[in-house]
């Protein structure tokens, strides 16, 4: 039996739907991807609130401390295990904030407090701050979703 | 015109495809993979008397309200006291700091008056955070069935280093 010729060449897919679709959800996953977490630490379950609103904008000179219950605070992936040993990178980010012509009050200290620890152990976290003339604090909490416990 | 030979036949180029495909899916995998659902987080600020000294004298005439939090069984939240009132004690301790800071707020929202509405927080050393948050949240306003925020108070401080109030 004869073959028809036409029969032997490969079939072409057409590949332009599924690449739409994948760009898309590569575009999707780019936007929503969040860098920020860097600055949190895995161990540290927020308190909640229903007032919680994430800041309008983002502050220029910001640091982000991890208060656990016993009292060590984990900043940028490292920690200590007193507030005090963060003195010199408060000096840092002061000396950072000062050449850009702000000044220490401008730094806003953001304390992400796991919920079981004792506040005055947050108040301490705040005073050493304070002893660097650190004085711009931000409480950060969970929100409390509508329903939930 | 330079998909035409020279005899005349017509040949489209071919573009290769699957190297782009492979990089796309790959890219696609590594988003797929550090994606993670997390839960909304907010701020809320806390001025600390360094920068109150900072603040205009009109504002450091303001009297403060005054919020006294105890730590009761199992560092729950035992108490919570507002300026010399008896203490505030139950269940609805929460409600109950949200309807007197609310009453103070009304009665100073005079718009003859420039007088700020500054809450003081004086906090048992043991307390857990959760229940400090849980009297910040009383103080700082209360969620409008339009699903706004109204605030009742200008500025919350912490008078510093946690007390032992036993």
């Amino acid at each position: 039996m004869k073959l028809d010729r036409r029969q032997s060449e490969p079939e072409k897919l057409d590949l332009t739907a599924m690449i739409d679709m994948t760009f898309q959800l590569i575009a999707f996953f780019m936007i929503l991807i969040n860098f920020s977490e860097v600055d949190r630490s895995e161990d540290i379950e927020l308190p909640l609130s229903e007032l919680a609103k994430p800041p309008r904008e983002a502050a220029d000179h910001e640091m982000v401390l991890n208060l656990l219950p016993e009292g060590s605070v984990v900043y940028s992936s490292i920690s200590f295990p007193r507030g005090d040993k963060l003195k010199p990178y408060f000096e840092r980010k002061i000396r950072d904030a000062k050449r850009e012509g702000k000044e220490p009050a401008d730094i806003r200290i953001v304390i992400r407090a796991h919920e079981d620890t004792p506040t005055g152990k947050v108040q301490e976290l705040m005073a050493e701050c304070e002893k660097a003339s650190l004085s711009n604090f931000a409480l950060r909490v969970k929100e409390r979703v509508l329903g939930a416990q | 015109m330079f998909s035409k030979s020279l005899k005349g036949t017509t040949q489209t180029p071919e573009l290769e495809m699957t190297p782009m495909i492979d990089i796309v899916f790959q890219l696609l995998a590594f988003f797929v993979m550090t994606f993670r659902i997390t839960a909304l987080e907010g701020d809320f600020n806390i001025q600390m008397p360094i920068q109150s000294q900072a603040q205009s004298e009109i504002e450091d005439l303001d009297q403060p309200i005054v919020v006294t939090l105890r730590s009761g069984v199992n560092r729950r939240l035992g108490g919570i006291k507002v300026d010399d009132l008896p203490e505030f004690v139950g269940e609805d301790m929460f409600q109950k700091l949200a309807a007197e800071i609310q009453q103070r707020a009304e009665r100073q929202r005079d718009p003859a008056s420039d007088k700020k509405l500054i809450v003081e927080f004086v906090i048992d050393y043991d307390l857990r955070y959760s229940e400090t948050i849980g009297a910040v949240t009383a103080v700082t306003g209360r969620k409008l069935p339009t699903g706004e925020t109204q605030q009742l108070v200008d500025s919350i401080k912490f008078r510093d280093q946690g007390a032992r109030l036993d």
